[in-house]
């Protein structure tokens, strides 16, 4: 067999390419389906002010809990605002929620883990215990608990959610770096005189980046989801402010006999985070052949 | 065994004392003052001073920790701003409400989530299991107060079947009144041998408990048929089946012993996502137990009652969990002997 390589013309390497792609599209189809409704999604949330009918906080007591047609597609609520222009605006808060609360998460629990599982020993017990702490609370009582203590708002909900949230990007990070911690490279690099923060960010950071985008893209939904449910109970996002939880909060009286006040932004909920989830899905499938979901 | 469980035990308290910290901090550093909440608009100097000493709030920060530790440790929760009851009383009255929803509801997740998700591994990548999946897939993205929401336009406002919310009706109550002696509302009324006060109250529960077992089926469904799996592929099952083993034998004496642990992992789990989620669910059907009660208290700034109710489900949870992870010593004999 000869060593030559044999050069490939940019042509065949263009259709390697797609075919790549399509390969890859037609073995994850929900991914694909989900990444194209969440895209949609996004265009929605940055081109809402060019799409939306009406100001989504114009109040017109004339024009109230009127029936989905042509003037309202999808109605309007007891105000009288119109539920397409806040579903659409609606879009901008929901990923705003999901973005701000996994970066702050994933700012606070990957030094954590990084410290803990780079160092070890009692400074590793100490912070994993103090982050186990985080965890002892019942999922979303925690969030509730802090939102209550800073003040309602969506901004503190956003908080809240990434504090009570932090401690799985800790034990990601950790479990990482302790793989890692005593792999050649690692040592080679200590034994070239190579400091401590620069071996933690230059070579122990990027062996957990993998798992960390896996998780970020799983709890993307989940982040949603919490927010909306802190809105519906009150301590979340306030009026004005378009929120899909927030406003099937403010329909709870009058819903029964206008599905349309609950079930537009419920669905905008319900069609957004499915979406997610199934990118999210498609990236750890990807990403993690660990949790290959059996195909 | 008995040294693991002390060690657990230690280790159960460290973390309670970890909560109390959590708790401390919040409601004494972050923003936001009790002393407002009590006094209203425009309190005098004077009048501030009174209560700060009253509260504690004029101590320096570590003696009003050890004293916030004492207090709760004595089971003083202090008294709720709304109902002016001790809180451990609010909490002890509306008790049983939760635990009656979460508890069916914990059964009915067993009884169908975990079939549900043994079926769809054991016939992994069937059309059953891509049903199931699908399923849960799609039932994780719906949030639980949109889920009741829904459940109540349809069997309240379409088909007039059930009633929108609440735990009785008025009425019913008045006519009827049994003897509280559980505070489960199903037991109680069947001991009386009242049969329209049985029947009113579950017709009341039937769709807070549908919301909050739905809610949490998927995720309890999916983990279920993601351990099974596992356990499916380990290398004795496949011996097992290279043996030719009839496939009801591997799954029933083999299999199905080696996912008991697994099993009650979920259940842990899934005690952990009915407390969260009985907060939401009780809000959106009025119910009254302990859910509706700290949500009341965290709008109209009960501190009291709020702290109180976030300390006693953290407790909860704790004890669960230990319970859960104490479970494991009667299901598998290789940890008693380690």
């Amino acid at each position: 067999m000869t060593a030559e390589a044999v050069p490939i013309a940019p042509a065949d390497r263009k259709i390697a390419a797609t075919a790549r792609v399509l390969y890859f599209a037609r073995r994850n189809v929900l991914f694909v389906v989900g990444a194209a409704v969440f895209l949609a999604v996004v265009l929605a949330a940055i081109f809402a002010p060019l799409i939306a009918p009406y100001d989504p906080t114009a109040i017109d007591f004339a024009d109230k809990l009127n029936a989905p047609g042509l003037q309202h597609l999808m109605g309007t609520n007891e105000l009288g605002q119109d539920i397409f222009s806040q579903v659409l605006y609606g879009a901008r808060t929901s990923l705003l929620v999901g973005v701000v609360v996994i970066s702050l998460a994933i700012a606070i629990g990957v030094p954590i883990g990084l410290v803990a599982g780079y160092f070890g020993g009692h400074l590793d017990s100490a912070l994993m215990r103090v982050s186990d702490v985080f965890l002892a609370f019942p999922p979303l009582l925690l969030p509730i608990a802090i939102t209550a203590a800073l003040g309602s708002g969506l901004f503190n909900a956003m908080v809240a959610l990434a504090v009570s949230w932090f401690p799985w990007y800790s034990r990601i990070v950790r479990g990482a770096v302790m793989r890692v911690n005593n792999e050649l490279y690692i040592s080679a690099a200590r034994a070239m005189g190579v400091g401590n923060v620069r071996i933690m960010l230059r070579h122990a950071l990027p062996n957990s980046l993998t798992p960390i985008i896996v998780q970020g893209s799983m709890d993307f939904g989940y982040a949603i989801l919490a927010a909306a449910s802190l809105s519906f109970i009150g301590i979340g996002a306030q009026p004005p402010t378009p929120e899909w939880g927030l406003m099937a909060a403010l329909s709870r009286t009058r819903f029964i006999d206008n599905w349309w006040t609950v079930g537009f932004p419920g669905m905008a909920i319900f069609v957004t985070v499915l979406a997610v989830n199934l990118v999210g899905d498609g990236v750890r499938d990807t990403l993690d052949p660990k949790h290959q979901s059996s195909h | 065994m008995t040294p693991y469980v002390i060690q657990r035990l230690v280790l159960m308290v460290g973390t309670l004392i970890g909560v109390l910290t959590v708790t401390f901090v919040l409601t004494h550093i972050l923003p936001g003052s009790p002393v407002e909440v009590m006094l209203g608009h425009r309190p005098t100097p004077d009048q501030v001073a009174a209560v700060k000493h009253e509260l504690g709030l004029d101590l320096p920060l570590w003696r009003q920790y050890l004293r916030f530790l004492g207090e709760i440790g004595h089971g003083h929760f202090g008294k709720s701003f709304l109902t002016s009851q001790p809180v451990l009383q609010d909490i002890g009255q509306r008790l049983m409400a939760t635990v009656e929803l979460t508890t069916l509801a914990m059964v009915c997740i067993i009884l169908i989530g975990i079939p549900i998700g043994i079926l769809s591994a054991v016939k992994a990548n069937s059309p059953i299991d891509h049903v199931v999946r699908s399923l849960s897939v799609a039932g994780v993205a719906l949030p639980g107060f949109m889920l009741g929401m829904l459940l109540q336009m349809a069997f309240y406002g379409w088909l007039g079947w059930l009633p929108l919310q609440g735990r009785m009706t008025s009425t019913v109550l008045l006519d009827h009144h049994f003897q509280a002696v559980t505070g489960l509302f199903l037991v109680d009324s069947l001991l009386a041998g009242d049969m329209v006060a049985f029947r009113d109250v579950a017709a009341h529960i039937v769709l807070p408990l549908a919301t909050l077992t739905l809610a949490n089926l998927p995720l309890a469904a999916r983990t279920t048929r993601n351990l099974m799996v596992e356990v499916l592929t380990e290398d004795y099952i496949l011996t097992a089946f290279a043996y030719g083993l009839p496939r009801r034998r591997v799954y029933f004496r083999y299999a199905l012993k080696a996912t008991l642990i697994p099993l009650l992992t979920v259940i842990g789990l899934t005690y952990g996502y009915l407390l969260g989620g009985a907060v939401v669910a009780e809000y959106v059907f009025d119910w009254p137990g302990i859910g509706s009660y700290v949500v009341r208290a965290i709008t109209e700034s009960d501190y009291p009652a709020a702290i109180g109710v976030t300390i006693f489900l953290a407790a909860a949870y704790l004890i669960i969990n230990l319970t859960v992870d104490l479970l494991y010593f009667l299901v598998d004999p290789r940890l008693r002997r380690a």
